[in-house]
C-alpha cells in the first residue's frame, strides 16, 4: 500500500512535467505577446528591446531550458501583463475560485445523492419522473444562460440577490448554483442509474431473499458499489468545476482564477498561462490519487501492491 | 432495431417524445436549405429585432422575429440544426472511439494502463478553454478545429470509468472463466467485456452529445467557439443574451431549441441503456 | 424516508430564502446611503497593475486618472490645458519647458516639484521599469531648472510632447516613497496627487478611492469612487437597471438602446475618438492593387445607413482615419458620398465589371458591423468571406503579415493629434503599413518633425487629400462614447473616453 501511494507520487511528479512542456509549448504557438502589450504606435525597435528582456529572441529550445529550469527552482516567472510574479497573482484569485467550486460542489451534492437515492428506489413513480425531468432539463442549458436567467429573474426583476462580485453569502447563491447545476444532475442520473443497476443484481437479491431489510442492503451492499462510478465521476468534476468556473465567473464577475485565465489568454500572457494550468493540475493530481486510493477503500475486489 | 423497440415500455411518453424530436430536428437539418423561408445570413437592416409574429410590432414574413442584425431567427435556427448536432455528433464519435479503446486497453493491462493514465490525467489537467485556444491559433479558427478540440478533450471520461468496470470486472467469474478455458485477451476484450460495458458507454456518450452541444455554446460566449458568423446554436445564444432584456426572443428560440435537442438525447439515452441492460429490467 | 427528505429541502429552502431576504435589506440601506456620498462606476476589465509607469492600458488609465495628475490636461473644448503645469511652450527645436504648480502635494504629504518630474520621466524610461508605455521615449533627458521649472530634451524634434503628457506617460509619481517602498510596495498601494486616494484593490472586483480633501483644485464632491469590474456587458446592463452601478461604460450600441428603456437609467452618448475604417491591403497583387476598386469600394458602402441601423446612430461619419476633433484634421475635405452606380462604373473600369472575390479578417466582437460590411460590398459584386478571431489573433495576424487583404480596425489617437492616427499606418516602413507612397512618405516627415503648427497643418491636410484620392482604407466613422448612468448622478464624459470622475457628483 505505501510503496503504491509513492509510485502514485512519483506519477503525478511526472504528469505535472508533461503538463508544464505541453503548456510551454502550446503558449509559444499561439502567438507574439509584444505586438499585443504594446500599442500599435510603438516601433520596430521597441518590440525587439522588450522581446529582448522578456527572453522571447532566444531560441525555443533555450527558452524550454530556462522554463524548466525556473520551474525546479519554483521560479514562475513574471505576468507580461501584471509585471508580478504569476505564482502570487494566481494563488492571490485561487481562494475565490475555490470558494465558488465548493459551494457548487456542496450544492450537487446535497441536492444530488438523496435525489438520486429516491428516484432510484422509488423508480417510475411521480417522484422519480418529476426529479428526472427537472434533472434533465437542468442539464440541457449551457452555465452561462442560466446565470443570465438567474440574475434577469433573482436581480433585475425580483431585486433579490445582487447581479455579481463577491461578498457574502447573497453573492454565492446564483454562480453556486449556476455552476453546480450541471454536476448536479450528473450525480443524479449516474447514482440513480447505477443504484438501481446495483438493486438487480444477484449478490442483493440473494441478500433480499435471506431477509435483510431493504434499508440494510441498499445502504450496505447496493449503494456501496453504485458509489464506484459516482466517485470517479466526482474526482473528474472537479476538473470541470474549476473548467466550468470561466464561464460562470465571466458571467457573475466573479474575481477568480478562471476570469484570469480568460484575460491572459486574451494577453497572450505566456507565463501567467502556463502557471494557471501547472497550478490547477497540481490540484487535479491530488484530487486524482485520492480518488483512486478511494476505489480501493469501497471496492475490495481491485487490489494494489 | 425492431426488436429492440418491442422489448421496450411502449407506453412511456416521455420516450417517444425524445424520438420524435429528435427524428424532426435530424430532417430540419437535412432539409434545411428548402424550408428556410430566407438566407440565414441575409440582412434586413431596417427590420431588426422585429419580435416573433403573434407580438405586436412584428412584421410579417419573419415568423420567430428577428436578431439584432434583420436576420430571419427562424431560418438561422433550421440551419443551426445542422451545424450543432453535427459537431455534437461527430465530436461524441471521435472521442468515443478514442476513449473506449484506451480505456479497454488499460484496464486489461498494466502497461499500457501506466502509461495511457498518465496521459490521461494531462488530458484532464488541461483546461479545454486552453486548448480550444491553442488549436484555433495554431490551425486557424474553423468548424473542424472545435469539433476536433471537443472529440479530443472528451476521450477521458470513457477510458476512466471503461477502466474502472474492466478492472472491476477482470475479477468476476465469467472472466476468470473463459481464461482458464484458453479464450484470447483480444477475443476476450472485444467479444466478452465490450459487450458487458456497453451501457456506461452509452450512458456516457448520451451524456457527451449533449454536453458538447452545450460546451459549443459555452466556448462561442468566451468568444473561443464556431466563427461568430456561423449560425450555430451556441453563437446565436451567445449573441442573443446581451438582448435577453428587451429582444429576449434572439436567445429564448435557440435556448428552447438547445433544450429540446440535449433533452431528447438524454431520454433517449436511458431507454437505450435500459433495452440494452437485462439486468436493470 | 420520504417526509424526512422533504423536510430536508424545506430546511435547505428556507435557509437560502432567509440569507436572501436578510441581505436584500442590506441592500437597500447600502444603496440609500451610497447616493449621498458614494459613486460606483463599473467598466469591462480591471487594472493590469495600479504603478501608473507599468501600465498601458485605457481600463487601468481610467482607474489611476482619478488618483493621480498629469502635467497636462484637456478643457471643455479639448484644448491642452494646465494640470500639474501651469506653462508649457517650446524653447527650441528639441526642448519643451514647463513651469509647475506650486501648491500640489502627494497624498503621503510629499511635495510635487521638479525633481518629481525628474523623477517620473527617468524612472518610466528606465529600461528596468519595463514600461509599455513608448510615446516619451523620445525624451533623452530631464533637466531641473529650479524648483519648480523643469525642460524636456528631446532626441529629435518631437513636436507632440504636451499632448503625450495627458495622459499615460505624464503620469507623476512620488520619488521618496516609491524610493522608501520600493516598487512592488507601490504598486500595491499607489499614492499620487490626484483628487481620490486608494483604499483597497480586491483584483478582478473592485478599487475602491476616498476623497483627498487636500486636492489642489479642491476636494472632490464625492467621499467615496469605486471602480467595479464587470466583463459581461448582459451583467452590467442588470447590475445598472438594479442600481449597484451608478455608471456603466463601455456599452455597445444595442446594449444603450435596452439601458434607455429602464426609468432610472440616463443614456449619455457622446462625442469620442475612437476611429474605425478597414484597412485595404494594397502591397499584394490583385484588384485591391488598383485605386479605382478601392476608390469603388469606398463608393459602394452606405456606411450613413450602417451608422443609423447597426450602430443606432451612434457614431459619426469620418471622411479619412483621422476624428474630427484631432489636430490636423481638414474638415474641408469630405467623405465619400455612397454611389452604387459610380462603384459599378469603376470596377468597371479597372476591370472588374462583374466584381471579384476576396477575404476580410475582424474580431469577433465587431461581427455585426463588418458583416454589414461585407453585405454592402457584396451588392456591386465583391464577394467578401468574413474572418471572426479573437481580438489577440487578429492582432498577430496583421503584425505577421498574415491578414486577409481587407481588415477592421480601430484607432485611438488619445493625443489628439493626427500624428498618432497616422503613425503607425502611413509611412511605407511603418509596423502596419499597408500602402507604399512615396509622396505620402515625405509628408510624414514633415508632420513628424516640424514644431510649426501652420507647417504640420498643410502636410497633414496634403495626407487626407492624397487618402482620399488613393483611397488605402475603406474610411467609415467615429464611435460616440456610450454611458449609462442612474438619474441621479451628474458627470459629464470627455472625447478620449477617460473615466475622470473629479466632477461626477450627485444630485
Amino acid at each position: 500500500m505505501f510503496s503504491y501511494i509513492l509510485r502514485r507520487c512519483i506519477y503525478a511528479i511526472f504528469v505535472l512535467l508533461g503538463v508544464a512542456t505541453v503548456a510551454f509549448f502550446i503558449a509559444r504557438l499561439t502567438g507574439d505577446p509584444v505586438a499585443i502589450m504594446l500599442p500599435p504606435d510603438a516601433t520596430v525597435e521597441q518590440m525587439n528591446h522588450l522581446r529582448a528582456q522578456l527572453g522571447m529572441d532566444k531560441p525555443l529550445v533555450v527558452q524550454y531550458g530556462m522554463f524548466i529550469w525556473d520551474l525546479v527552482h519554483f521560479n514562475m516567472g513574471e505576468s507580461i501583463r501584471y509585471g508580478e510574479p504569476t505564482l502570487s497573482l494566481i494563488t492571490e484569485r485561487l481562494p475565490a475560485t475555490l470558494e465558488l467550486a465548493g459551494a457548487s460542489l456542496i450544492i450537487a451534492l446535497i441536492v444530488a445523492i438523496p435525489a438520486g437515492i429516491i428516484s432510484a428506489i422509488k423508480r417510475g413513480t411521480w417522484f422519480d419522473r418529476l426529479v428526472m425531468s427537472v434533472v434533465l432539463i437542468g442539464q440541457s442549458m449551457p452555465v452561462f444562460w442560466v446565470g443570465i436567467l438567474l440574475i434577469l429573474l433573482f436581480s433585475v426583476t425580483w431585486r433579490l440577490l445582487p447581479t455579481g462580485g463577491i461578498g457574502g453569502w447573497e453573492h454565492l447563491i446564483m454562480p453556486a448554483f449556476a455552476l453546480g447545476l450541471h454536476m448536479m444532475a450528473l450525480i443524479t442520473r449516474l447514482l440513480r442509474s447505477s443504484l438501481i443497476e446495483a438493486l438487480s443484481s444477484d449478490y442483493i437479491r440473494t441478500a433480499r431473499a435471506k431477509g435483510l431489510f431493504p434499508r440494510k442492503v441498499i445502504g450496505k451492499h447496493a449503494l456501496r458499489n453504485s458509489l464506484l462510478p459516482v466517485v470517479t465521476i466526482v474526482g473528474l468534476q472537479i476538473g470541470a468545476l474549476l473548467g466550468g468556473s470561466v464561464v460562470t465567473e465571466v458571467v457573475f464577475a466573479w474575481p477568480g482564477v478562471g476570469q484570469m485565465i480568460i484575460q491572459a489568454i486574451n494577453n497572450r500572457d505566456f507565463a501567467l498561462v502556463q502557471t494557471a494550468i501547472i497550478l490547477l493540475a497540481g490540484i487535479f493530481v491530488i484530487i486524482n490519487l485520492i480518488v483512486d486510493l478511494l476505489y480501493v477503500v469501497i471496492d475490495p475486489r481491485i487490489q494494489y501492491k | 432495431m425492431i426488436s429492440i423497440l418491442r422489448k421496450g415500455n411502449i407506453g412511456n411518453l416521455f420516450n417517444w417524445f425524445s424520438i420524435i424530436i429528435l427524428v424532426l430536428f435530424a430532417i430540419i437539418a437535412i432539409i434545411a436549405p428548402f424550408i428556410s423561408p430566407y438566407d440565414p445570413n441575409a440582412q434586413e437592416l431596417t427590420a431588426r429585432l422585429k419580435p416573433p409574429a403573434w407580438i405586436d410590432g412584428s412584421v410579417s414574413g419573419y415568423l420567430l422575429g428577428t436578431d439584432n442584425l434583420g436576420r430571419d431567427l427562424l431560418s438561422r435556427i433550421l440551419y443551426g440544426s445542422r451545424i450543432s448536432i453535427l459537431i455534437g455528433v461527430l465530436a461524441v464519435i471521435i472521442s468515443g472511439v478514442i476513449g473506449a479503446v484506451i480505456g479497454l486497453l488499460s484496464g486489461y493491462y498494466r502497461t499500457v494502463d501506466a502509461i495511457m493514465m498518465r496521459i490521461a490525467d494531462i488530458q484532464l489537467a488541461f483546461p479545454t478553454i486552453l486548448l480550444a485556444l491553442a488549436i484555433v491559433a495554431v490551425l486557424g479558427g474553423g468548424m473542424m478545429n472545435l469539433i476536433i478540440v471537443l472529440g479530443i478533450t472528451g476521450w477521458v471520461q470513457y477510458a476512466r470509468v471503461i477502466r474502472s468496470e474492466v478492472l472491476s470486472m477482470k475479477s468476476s467469474d465469467f472472466v476468470v472463466a473463459a481464461r482458464t478455458i484458453g479464450v484470447s485477451d483480444g477475443r476476450l476484450l472485444f467479444r466478452h467485456i465490450l459487450p458487458n460495458i456497453l451501457a456506461p458507454i452509452i450512458t456516457i456518450a448520451t451524456f457527451q452529445v449533449a454536453s458538447t452541444i452545450i460546451a459549443e455554446s459555452s466556448l462561442s460566449f468566451l468568444g473561443l467557439g464556431v466563427p461568430i458568423n456561423i449560425p450555430s446554436w451556441g453563437n446565436m445564444l451567445s449573441q442573443g443574451q446581451l438582448y435577453i432584456g428587451s429582444a429576449w426572443w434572439i436567445s429564448l428560440f435557440p435556448g428552447i431549441a438547445i433544450m429540446l435537442v440535449v433533452l431528447a438525447i438524454n431520454i433517449l439515452g436511458d431507454w437505450i441503456r435500459d433495452l440494452f441492460d437485462p439486468k436493470s429490467k | 424516508m420520504k417526509s424526512k427528505v422533504l423536510a430536508f429541502f424545506l430546511i435547505v429552502f428556507l435557509v437560502l430564502a432567509g440569507c436572501t431576504s436578510s441581505k436584500s435589506k442590506d441592500n437597500s440601506t447600502a444603496s440609500s446611503e451610497k447616493k449621498r456620498d458614494s459613486l460606483v462606476v463599473a467598466q469591462a476589465s480591471d487594472a493590469g497593475t495600479l504603478d501608473p509607469q507599468k501600465q498601458g492600458k485605457m481600463p487601468d488609465m481610467n482607474i489611476l486618472i482619478n488618483m493621480f495628475d498629469t502635467l497636462l490636461t484637456r478643457d471643455e473644448n479639448n484644448k491642452l490645458a494646465p494640470g500639474l503645469a501651469t506653462e508649457w511652450k517650446a524653447i527650441d527645436d528639441t526642448t519643451w519647458q514647463f513651469k509647475l504648480r506650486k501648491d500640489v502635494k502627494f497624498h503621503n504629504g510629499e511635495p510635487f516639484n521638479a525633481e518629481a518630474v525628474k523623477f517620473s520621466i527617468d524612472r518610466l524610461n528606465n529600461p528596468d521599469t519595463k514600461s509599455p508605455i513608448v510615446e516619451l521615449k523620445t525624451v533623452k533627458e530631464v533637466v531641473v531648472i529650479d524648483e519648480y521649472t523643469v525642460n524636456l530634451v528631446t532626441s529629435a524634434s518631437d513636436p507632440i510632447l504636451p499632448n503625450k503628457t495627458v495622459l499615460f506617460g505624464g503620469v507623476m509619481v512620488p520619488p521618496n516613497y516609491i524610493k522608501e517602498k520600493g516598487d512592488d510596495y507601490f504598486a500595491q498601494h499607489p499614492v499620487g496627487t490626484g483628487p481620490y486616494k486608494f483604499v483597497s484593490w480586491q483584483k478582478d472586483h473592485q478599487v475602491v478611492m476616498e476623497a483627498n480633501p487636500d486636492y489642489f483644485r479642491g476636494a472632490p464632491k464625492m467621499k467615496k469612487l469605486t471602480f467595479r469590474v464587470i466583463p459581461n456587458l448582459a451583467d452590467m446592463v442588470a447590475a445598472t437597471k438594479t442600481g449597484e452601478v451608478d455608471i456603466a461604460t463601455s456599452l455597445t450600441p444595442d446594449v444603450a438602446t435596452q439601458l434607455k428603456s429602464d426609468s432610472n437609467v440616463n443614456v449619455i452618448s457622446t462625442p469620442w475618438i475612437r476611429t474605425f475604417y478597414m484597412v485595404i491591403d494594397t502591397t499584394k497583387e490583385g484588384p485591391m492593387a488598383k485605386k479605382e476598386v478601392r476608390q469603388a469600394m469606398n463608393y459602394a458602402v452606405n456606411v450613413k445607413q450602417i451608422i443609423d441601423t447597426v450602430l443606432g446612430g451612434h457614431a459619426q461619419r469620418v471622411a479619412t482615419i483621422v476624428p474630427s476633433q484631432n489636430f490636423g484634421v481638414d474638415k474641408s475635405i469630405k467623405p465619400f458620398k455612397y454611389n452604387i452606380e459610380k462603384a459599378k462604373k469603376l470596377l468597371a473600369q479597372a476591370g472588374y465589371p462583374d466584381g471579384f472575390s476576396t477575404e476580410m479578417d475582424a474580431n469577433n466582437l465587431d461581427v455585426d458591423i463588418v458583416q454589414a460590411i461585407a453585405a454592402e460590398l457584396g451588392k456591386v459584386g465583391i464577394k467578401v468571406k468574413v474572418n471572426l478571431m479573437d481580438g489577440a489573433t487578429l492582432t498577430n495576424n496583421i503584425a505577421a503579415k498574415k491578414a486577409s487583404p481587407l481588415y477592421y480596425l480601430g484607432n485611438t489617437g488619445w493625443t489628439m493629434d493626427a500624428l498618432s492616427n497616422f503613425q503607425s499606418y502611413i509611412k511605407s516602413d511603418r509596423r502596419y503599413n499597408a500602402w507604399k507612397n512615396a509622396e505620402a512618405d515625405k509628408l510624414v516627415d514633415i508632420e513628424e518633425q516640424s514644431i510649426d503648427s501652420k507647417t504640420r497643418l498643410d502636410a497633414f491636410s496634403q495626407i487626407q487629400k492624397l487618402l482620399i484620392d488613393e483611397s488605402p482604407y475603406l474610411f467609415l466613422y467615429q464611435l460616440d462614447g456610450l454611458y449609462g448612468m442612474s438619474k441621479d448622478v451628474e458627470w459629464k464624459p470627455n472625447v478620449m473616453g477617460v473615466l475622470n470622475m473629479y466632477n461626477a457628483s450627485i444630485k
